[in-house]
């Protein structure tokens, strides 16, 4: 059951945050720029965000697969190198991990986040049983719908501040 | 099987379009920043904030100089926006508000408040050339004049109804220091 809550709860934030990059992709290329890594910034951004998504679906569907570990270990261990980067190349950039609405600075937070990224990992790996296992793509959807309900509360308030500046310029 | 793949992969895209949904409206909040189409009251200068005066000093009823604090709304006749806030207090004028309604006529401010439907119970009537805005040499329309304690603390334009709302529910201020120019030309806010 701990291992069902650690991956479910990586598999929101991966959701969210493959989401976000794919949604909105400026920050994350400027991040991916900023580091002057090879390849194009543009592809490199959308491939993260597909591979997050991915990562997020593989732990929710077949969480005790080695796959699974590998592709989180993956992600966990592709953070944390851009995040030793920064701190040697004395980048200053905004990770653009969860979106624009929620980036630290690219550093140190990167590489202690590492052993958590082993965890979700591993929790598959140490526990093989798989709760709900005949309902894991409808767990994938209902974590789609809290992401999108934590959206929506972001979009409530845009969408009411946009109508009162429409409103106050329209004079109506 | 492929049902379930299908409804979880549009379960994604729609996260997807509606992060992008947040974007857009964000990027619309910026560019209204940068173009300077945001509500933020502007301050106005009147000469009358040096001397602090109570609402009965400048030509308001004497029993609003005990309130505790006091909004005076100016709303003109010939503005849409103040057309905006007044349909905005739906009916009703709250306690700590006093609204002034200038027109060229009484006849006129009495269709004006018909149209927007709110009760005359703390508005005041007046002539626009011979009225407390004009005693003031304030021409800008909304605008507000803020009395903390009796005295005049503020003159600020009136962009929206939120911006009223803020301001009702704003804390009590100390009285204010000296100002400086006062208004040239008539102009509305919006």
């Amino acid at each position: 059951m701990v291992a069902l809550v650690i991956q479910a709860a990586a598999a929101l934030v991966l959701v969210y945050a493959g989401a976000s990059k794919l949604a909105q992709p400026e920050d994350i290329r400027k991040t991916i720029g900023a580091l002057g890594l090879p390849g194009s910034p543009i592809v490199l951004a959308a491939a993260l965000g597909v591979a997050e998504l991915g990562a997020a679906a593989l732990l929710v569907v077949v969480p005790a697969s080695p796959v699974t570990s590998a592709v989180v270990l993956a992600l966990g261990g592709a953070f944390a190198v851009a995040g030793a980067l920064a701190m040697t190349r004395r980048v200053q950039v905004h990770c653009a991990c969860l979106g624009p609405a929620l980036s630290g600075r690219l550093g140190v937070r990167q590489l202690l986040s590492l052993p958590l990224w082993i965890a979700v990992a591993g929790a598959g790996v140490v526990d093989h049983t798989v709760p709900l296992a005949g309902d894991r793509l409808e767990l994938l959807v209902v974590l789609a719908i809290l992401v999108t309900l934590g959206a929506g509360v972001q979009l409530t308030s845009l969408v009411r501040e946009h109508r009162t500046l429409y409103q106050t310029m329209d004079g109506s | 099987m492929l049902l379930p793949v299908a409804v979880a992969v549009i379960a994604v895209i729609q996260v997807i379009c509606v992060l992008a949904l947040v974007d857009q409206y964000r990027g619309l909040l910026q560019i209204r920043e940068g173009m300077g189409l945001i509500d933020t009251p502007q301050p106005i200068e009147l000469a009358a904030l040096a001397a602090a005066p109570s609402p009965s000093a400048v030509g308001l009823p004497a029993h609003l100089d005990a309130a505790e604090r006091l909004v005076v709304a100016f709303l003109s006749t010939k503005c849409m926006t103040c057309r905006t806030i007044g349909r905005g207090l739906h009916g009703r004028v709250p306690r700590d508000l006093w609204v002034v309604i200038e027109g060229a006529t009484e006849e006129e401010c009495t269709r004006w408040l018909d149209d927007v439907g709110l009760a005359r119970e703390r508005v005041m009537i007046e002539n626009m050339n011979d009225g407390v805005a004009s005693r003031l040499d304030l021409s800008v329309f909304p605008s507000t004049l803020v009395f903390d304690q009796g005295s005049l603390t503020a003159a600020e334009t009136l962009p929206s109804s939120r911006q009223l709302s803020r301001l009702l529910s704003a804390p009590v201020a100390p009285p204010l220091a000296a100002t400086s120019v006062r208004e040239k030309e008539p102009r509305h806010a919006h």
